[in-house]
């Protein structure tokens, strides 16, 4: 069984890997160049760019901040959106299409659009130039990404198992922990993940609510970008997918439409 | 004292105008098994899962050996529920599904295991507990199913229709395991079907719920015997309807007078009711004359329609016994096959033939088989010995002669 299902993985990663890694190889080559000018092939060699950017400690603080920025916006947004898309999935009631819409809003409106009235208020309620101000700011951007996804996963969900559970004896956190989340744990990884992704590629939000306070990844990407030195832009380009791509190598059993559509049932 | 007592029970959802489980009251002793029986719709899985604390009540009071437990959350009741699906945790074994309950109540591992072991045997399953729920066939899931609800040792089961998704083989296989189950431990049972078979060969005492009601309450015996009212009989396979007027234990109608014993008295609408097999032949000139009007084969008999003094009758003989199209025939009917129910509305009802013992209590059969019956002169006339298939299916077993 597990074999089988280790190959049936296959072309599911290797269209992953060819979408994702065969772009990321002449950035990979600028990285370690020195130069690469017309007609040459192929760059002079150099680590210059991987050591400068180790060096600078800008770099290595805006890696940090991404890191703790998306974590929070992933974990406050599946605070937020768990219930919210539980009850889209499984329940009926008036007024759901209106509700979804709303949910789906963000994801709609351009950011930039939004964010200039957004930067208001937040200067009014001191919320801007901090890192709390970024991070509820992108995690009403990140929200619709896991709600709708999640509402899908509900939707393919039987009720019935909680209930079960409960005439068992488990309590609500028992039922949660033990049944619901095991049952829909695939989906859950890969909203969480489209979560975490919408907001570490995150830059105009985190530019103007977190002003010069809070400096992550992209924003350090767009000031080497316009520095014109591309290999150290490359060499952070890098740094900035490298997560991501970790991220799809843990979860890519996972993201396979049967995977997330059944809720897990089907992952023996 | 009785062991579970629903009283004054009542659920109205916020949206229905009318409430779907209605004012019910119903005690149950200790150790018996009640079968709820009734349509889908009627509100018998409402009235389990306000028993299981699944959905609240809107009012009355469910007590278990004399408490009430409608403050008492669903994990801490001494109930335990086992649904239509088998619902077993896909991510766990079988072992584990059926340990869940002892885990949730902080038992020792080695205890659990050990009556876990105890739970397969009982449930005749030794040996699967590594297997996971979806390497199971859909037999085995329910015993798995019941085995983890029978492992935290409640006062009262509660099973909602758990064999209506099996085949008719598997379901009498699985009937025949509640019975052995019930031997062997202390348990109360209220068990919901709509499966009229199922729930005579399972129950101490039937239940029937019509409408968020229950209609009559009484050992499966009585059903055949002394149904209460028209739709009781048809469900029970009652044939004949007639309208009558009651006076005290006697019941007037076009075919006579009948004398009941054991008659209830009642004001409204009643109508007398005759089994098929009721009528036996008489000598020329004595009994009622009746005039054959159609015929259906049948194997060991034959269902014949007869024209019965201003009454239309269903009745059946042995297939010995072949009459033709419009012969008279003299018949008696049998005292001990001739009841009197009440017609279930307030208004009288009228003549009607419902063939045919039912499969089961779906609303749509039952309409079916009045349809077919009260129509007339519908398909093609037929001989007495004629055979047709479609005549041997339960639903629509009669053809008319114009």
């Amino acid at each position: 069984m597990a074999k089988n299902r280790s190959r049936s993985r296959i072309p599911v990663l290797a269209v992953l890997y060819i979408a994702i890694i065969v772009p990321i190889i002449p950035i990979l080559m600028w990285s370690f160049s020195f130069r690469w000018t017309y007609p040459n092939l192929l760059p002079t060699w150099s680590p210059r760019a991987w050591d400068y950017v180790f060096s600078q400690s800008s770099i290595i603080s805006a890696i940090g901040a991404s890191i703790i920025v998306s974590t929070l916006v992933t974990g406050l947004t599946l605070i937020i959106g768990y219930p919210a898309a539980k009850a889209l999935g499984t329940r009926e009631f008036k007024g759901k299409t209106i509700v979804e819409i709303f949910i789906l809003l963000p994801a709609i409106v351009p950011v930039i659009s939004a964010v200039m009235g957004m930067q208001g208020i937040y200067l009014r309620i001191y919320l801007s130039d901090s890192l709390l101000g970024v991070v509820l700011a992108q995690t009403v951007f990140t929200l619709p990404y896991l709600i709708l996804g999640l509402a899908a996963v509900f939707k393919n969900y039987n009720m019935e198992y909680e209930q079960v559970a409960s005439t068992l004896g488990a309590d609500r956190w028992r039922v949660l922990t033990q049944v619901t989340v095991p049952s829909i744990f695939p989906g859950l990884v890969v909203s969480c993940l489209f979560a975490f992704v919408v907001s570490w590629s995150q830059y105009l939000l985190t530019l103007m609510i977190g002003g010069a306070a809070v400096n992550t990844l992209p924003l350090e990407l767009f000031a080497l970008m316009t520095s014109q030195d591309y290999p150290v832009a490359c060499a952070v380009s890098i740094i900035f997918i490298l997560p991501v791509l970790i991220l799809l190598g843990l979860t890519s059993k996972y993201l396979t439409t049967n995977g997330v559509a059944k809720g897990g049932i089907n992952q023996i | 004292m009785t062991f579970l007592t629903l009283r004054g029970l009542t659920k109205r959802y916020d949206d229905a105008e009318t409430p779907c489980v209605k004012n019910l009251d119903l005690n149950i002793e200790r150790g018996q098994i009640v079968v709820l029986l009734g349509p889908s719709g009627c509100g018998k899985t409402t009235t389990l899962k306000m028993i299981a604390g699944l959905t609240e009540p809107s009012s009355g009071d469910i007590l278990v050996e004399g408490d009430s437990v409608v403050q008492i959350p669903t994990e801490k009741r001494p109930v335990s529920m086992i649904f239509q699906k088998s619902l077993l945790f896909p991510h766990m074994t079988v072992a584990e599904n059926i340990g869940f309950g002892l885990r949730m109540r902080g038992m020792k591992q080695a205890i659990i295991k050990r009556k876990v072991n105890e739970m397969l045997d009982l449930v005749r399953l030794e040996g699967y507990g590594d297997r996971r729920a979806l390497q199971l066939s859909g037999g085995q899931e329910q015993r798995v199913s019941l085995a983890r609800g029978l492992i935290i040792e409640p006062k009262v089961l509660l099973l909602d229709e758990p064999f209506s998704a099996l085949d008719a083989e598997l379901r009498l296989e699985m009937r025949g395991l509640i019975m052995d189950l019930k031997k062997k431990i202390d348990v109360t049972i209220l068990f919901v079907t709509h499966d009229q078979q199922e729930a005579v060969m399972l129950a101490d005492k039937i239940a029937l719920m019509i409408d968020g009601e229950i209609v009559q309450y009484d050992n499966a015996q009585t059903f055949f015997t002394r149904p209460l009212t028209l739709r009781v009989a048809e469900f029970f396979g009652w044939t004949n309807f007639v309208p009558a007027s009651q006076k005290g234990k006697t019941v007037t109608c076009s075919l006579g007078e009948f004398v009941f014993d054991g008659l209830e008295e009642h004001n409204g609408p009643m109508c007398l009711t005759i089994r098929p097999e009721a009528a036996v032949l008489c000598p020329k000139g004595e009994g009622i004359r009746a005039v054959i009007r159609s015929s259906v084969y049948m194997g060991t008999r034959i269902d014949y329609r007869v024209d019965c003094m201003d009454a239309k009758l269903g009745i059946s003989f042995d297939s010995d016994q072949v009459f033709e199209i419009g012969e008279e025939i003299f018949i008696k009917l049998q005292n001990n096959k001739v009841w009197a129910v009440r017609c279930d509305g307030k208004e009288p009802c009228d003549n009607r033939i419902v063939w045919g013992p039912p499969l089961n209590m779906q609303d749509t059969s039952i309409e079916a088989r009045r349809e077919q019956n009260e129509g007339e002169g519908i398909g093609q006339s037929i001989g007495a010995l004629d055979r047709t298939d479609e005549h041997h299916g339960g639903d629509s077993r009669e053809k008319d002669n114009p």
